[in-house]
């Protein structure tokens, strides 16, 4: 017997669910409108212009790009031996791998320095045979930017792969494709969603990069300072022009993401 | 039709880090269709894999025609994309991200044919089995019968020498497959190589295949032609597969102690010690009460099952002697036959087939 | 950890619920001190000393760049006691009104190269800056010791060949004792610290440059009167003789 005006709406999720969902959105997303408001917008074309603010853009662009490229192609093949070989002591690779994740990004870059920094391990012997430094360098902020990304893509793409049916791959075998046939025309074409999805989480995560950015690479405008860089000069100077950097790398990451349609996300 | 294509001599052990052993002849004449039957987990996948080259054995010999696939003690060891084995997987294992006709294509490209030369021919492949019209389509926009057939075309379409068919109609519904049996027993007469067809429905094995083998836990336990098989059917799952009754017992003198329990009188004399007999269901009568007659082989029992097929009924009798009856609706209807009613049963000595066990 | 072992004593303090004698009941309790990073060392002692005496009262430490303390004060934070690197991040917290006190002078210090131990890169006084093949950091402008070292600089004419600008003193020592920096620019009290771990190399008088130091009491602090104590302690006598020690000079 229906009661008259109680007519419910057939959504698919209870209220309670829908209710902590929207406590989730507004935790995120009152710290941006709150960004948002405090923008000086009547400075902002100055600001954005000024020399720091283009050179920290055009580099945090270049790096965090940089960083997410070969984390796809460093990323991929390391997750198809994790995900698809019985090599021993892969528990251990993965493990290892995924401890940029979770270790604070400035123990990162610290380790990154004792690593590659001129005294370093690896790091001074090169620099003693070829000269080649990376601290202070361009390549310096794209290194300790893969080290803190890479772990998206290989924990994105080895969970994709062992969610992938093997039998298309066992088909293509048995029609004459190699295994490196069947990586190419196979697998990845299949692995499409985890690829872009893991490209464009690495690629965010490099772009907001801080704590191992400049415990490694340094801070210096034009060649280290990237746009979290400048954030944090900034915010102890020109609190106006920190605001404004903010709002860009706001607007840059939302780009990223939402760039990320769901049409490339869906498997075939 | 194509010409004459060698046949596969297979005969292996191999081990799953299960436990499971897999100890197996397999041998599939060119232009012979076999048919590997068993129950689940019995080992056919083990055994379609091991000669696709999915897995490799741990001793023994893969060899088709004249070339050795899989040889451990020689070392010889052929990868599964130069066998030349086409194999149509359970499911069709299709290319969700490719079209039909790239799908059928794909082979064709393996070995080196340009898109345009690779996609007419699969496109021909296409026509030859009646799916003209898909080729444009991805596997998800395909109906089971279609997608069925896009992937026996992409298996034929590289021009293999043994055709491996795993369940190929198991995915499907009732009327689709007795349509399409039909249909893939002409394409499988067409084609010159030898096929194994992997199933665990009669059906297939009946109508499609040539020979029969059987495996149960890792062996086989029979192997023969269809009509061998079908005649003197050597363990119980075989039976139900040809749809017999079988007993397993001692015998002496013309008299059975059914190892399950009871007696029955049978008409060779000769046989002694153990064997197996199977009694078809037709041969097994139903009376009201005791009958007066020249069956050696009376007993009173319970109704345990009734199965209705067709235009036939299948009557399971209680143990000991858990046998089953055909008989006609009619006849139901006139002993009033339900599970728990009371009946009389009856068999010919001259009805029970004796095999040495 | 020193905090924890402060805190048991403010526990038992106040779980026996007496006062010591001569002590403002008031004052009990912990007191935040908000210090700017090249204060660690000498901060820390100072907070031990006045503990030891004063045994109902912790002093709580938060250091880190004057600028950034600045920032987060007048956001609101409630410190007790705000001493930064320069007076004029705590003129602007006087300025907007969150100090409650007038701000004193209580220490002076100059700058100095440090450099990694046994100086590799043969530096020898400011005008080795501007030499492009070694790797030379500075702090960050918007922090007082960059500032001060722009300064020095400026005045010491020379066009420095600059590789990294680090957020604050600590981290540029870190690199220097490691090796990847050759030659930093930072505060005298600092090299003093890390004798041993780092060299240094004077700054000539003509272009020394130093900063005053300054403390003042928060408007926002818990602990009023305990922080008034503590900066009596600062500016005592057993205070500048414990600043003498670190390095740093009367103000």
């Amino acid at each position: 017997m229906n009661a008259p005006g109680r007519r419910h709406r057939r959504g698919a999720l209870p209220i309670g669910v829908a209710g902590l969902a929207g406590i989730g959105v507004a935790l995120v997303a009152v710290p941006l409108v709150a960004v948002v408001w405090r923008v000086p917008w009547s400075r902002l074309a100055a600001v954005l212009g000024d020399e720091v603010v283009v050179d920290a853009l055009r580099l945090s662009l270049a790096t965090s790009a940089g960083a997410a490229v070969i984390s796809l192609v460093i990323g991929v093949p390391l997750a198809l031996v994790v995900a698809r070989t019985e090599i021993p002591g892969r528990s251990l690779i993965r493990a290892i791998v995924t401890l940029p994740v979770i270790l604070p990004p400035v123990v990162g870059g610290a380790a990154l320095l004792y690593a590659f920094g001129r005294r370093g391990i690896v790091g001074g012997p090169l620099y003693e045979a070829t000269g080649i430094l990376l601290p202070f360098s361009g390549w310096g902020v794209v290194l300790a930017n893969t080290f803190i990304a890479m772990p998206f893509m290989v924990l994105t793409v080895e969970s994709a792969l062992r969610g992938l049916d093997p039998r298309p791959e066992a088909a293509a075998r048995t029609l004459g494709a190699s295994r490196w046939t069947v990586i190419r025309r196979v697998t990845l074409p299949l692995l499409r969603p985890a690829l872009v999805a893991g490209f464009v989480l690495s690629w965010a995560r490099a772009l907001g990069e801080f704590g191992a950015t400049v415990t490694f690479a340094g801070n210096l405008q034009g060649s280290t300072q990237t746009m979290p860089l400048a954030v944090f000069v900034a915010l102890e100077s020109d609190r106006d022009a920190a605001l404004a950097i903010s709002l860009l790398l706001v607007v840059l990451s939302l780009a990223i993401l939402v760039g990320l349609r769901d049409r490339w996300l869906r498997s075939w | 039709m194509t010409p004459l294509e060698p046949g596969l001599a297979a005969t292996f052990v191999v081990r799953r880090g299960s436990g499971f052993v897999l100890d197996a002849t397999i041998e599939v004449p060119a232009a012979t269709t076999v048919a590997l039957v068993g129950p689940n987990g019995a080992g056919k996948s083990t055994a379609l894999e091991a000669i696709a080259g999915l897995l490799p054995i741990d001793s023994g010999k893969v060899v088709l025609g004249d070339r050795v696939l899989d040889d451990p003690a020689t070392g010889d060891w052929v990868s599964p994309e130069e066998r030349r084995i086409g194999v149509l997987f359970q499911d069709y294992a299709l290319f969700p991200h490719l079209s039909a006709t790239d799908n059928v294509a794909f082979g064709l490209r393996c070995s080196g044919a340009r898109r345009p030369a690779a996609r007419k021919e699969a496109a021909a492949w296409l026509d030859r089995l009646g799916v003209a019209g898909v080729g444009g389509r991805k596997p998800r926009r395909l109906s089971g019968g279609e997608a069925q057939r896009v992937a026996l075309a992409r298996a034929l379409a590289t021009r293999p020498r043994l055709l491996v068919l795993d369940e190929p109609l198991a995915a499907l519904d009732v009327t689709t497959r007795t349509r399409l049996r039909t249909l893939l027993g002409e394409h499988l007469s067409a084609f010159g190589g030898g096929r194994l067809l992997v199933t665990h429905d009669p059906a297939d094995a009946f109508v499609l295949a040539d020979r029969i083998a059987i495996v149960e836990n890792g062996l086989i336990v029979q192997e023969g032609t269809v009509a061998q098989v079908r005649a003197n059917p050597r363990s119980a799952y075989a039976a139900d597969l040809v749809g017999v009754n079988f007993l397993v017992g001692t015998a002496t003198v013309g008299e059975v102690a059914v190892a399950a329990g009871g007696h029955l009188t049978i008409a060779d004399h000769a046989v002694s010690g153990p064997v197996l007999l199977t009694i078809h269901p037709r041969a097994v009568s139903l009376f009201p009460e005791p009958p007066h007659g020249s069956p050696r082989n009376t007993w009173q029992t319970n109704v345990v099952a009734i199965q209705r097929l067709d235009d036939r009924v299948r009557v399971e009798l209680a143990p000991p002697l858990a046998i089953s009856a055909e008989v006609t609706p009619g006849a139901v209807a006139d002993l009033g036959l339900a599970p728990g009613t009371q009946v009389w049963a009856a068999v010919k000595a001259t009805e029970i087939a004796v095999q040495p066990g | 950890m020193r905090q924890v072992v402060a805190m048991s004593l403010v526990v038992a303090a106040t779980a026996s619920g007496c006062a010591s004698a001569g002590e403002l009941p008031d004052a009990d309790g912990s007191v935040l001190v908000l210090a700017a990073a090249s204060l660690t060392d000498v901060f820390g002692s100072l907070a031990d000393v006045f503990e030891a005496t004063h045994a109902g009262t912790e002093i709580r430490l938060n250091f880190a760049a004057s600028s950034s303390l600045r920032e987060q004060i007048l956001g609101g934070l409630p410190g007790d006691v705000f001493a930064s690197a320069d007076e004029t991040n705590v003129d602007e917290v006087v300025a907007a009104g969150d100090a409650s006190g007038e701000p004193k002078a209580f220490a002076r210090n100059g700058l100095a190269i440090a450099v990694p131990a046994g100086n590799p890169a043969a530096v020898n006084g400011i005008a080795d800056l501007a030499r492009s093949e070694l790797l030379v950091g500075l702090c960050a402008e918007t922090v007082p010791c960059g500032e001060l070292a722009r300064r020095a600089i400026s005045v010491a004419g020379i066009e420095a060949s600059v590789d990294t600008h680090e957020p604050d003193v600590r981290a540029l020592l870190t690199k220097v004792e490691a090796g990847e920096l050759d030659a930093a620019i930072v505060y005298a009290t600092d090299v003093a610290a890390a004798a041993g771990r780092v060299d240094s190399v004077e700054i000539e008088l003509a272009v020394d440059v130093t900063t005053t130091y300054a403390i003042v009491t928060l408007a926002a602090g818990a602990n009023p009167d305990g922080a008034e104590l503590f900066v009596q302690f600062v500016l005592s006598a057993e205070g500048r003789r414990i600043l003498g020690d670190h390095g740093f000079v009367a103000p």
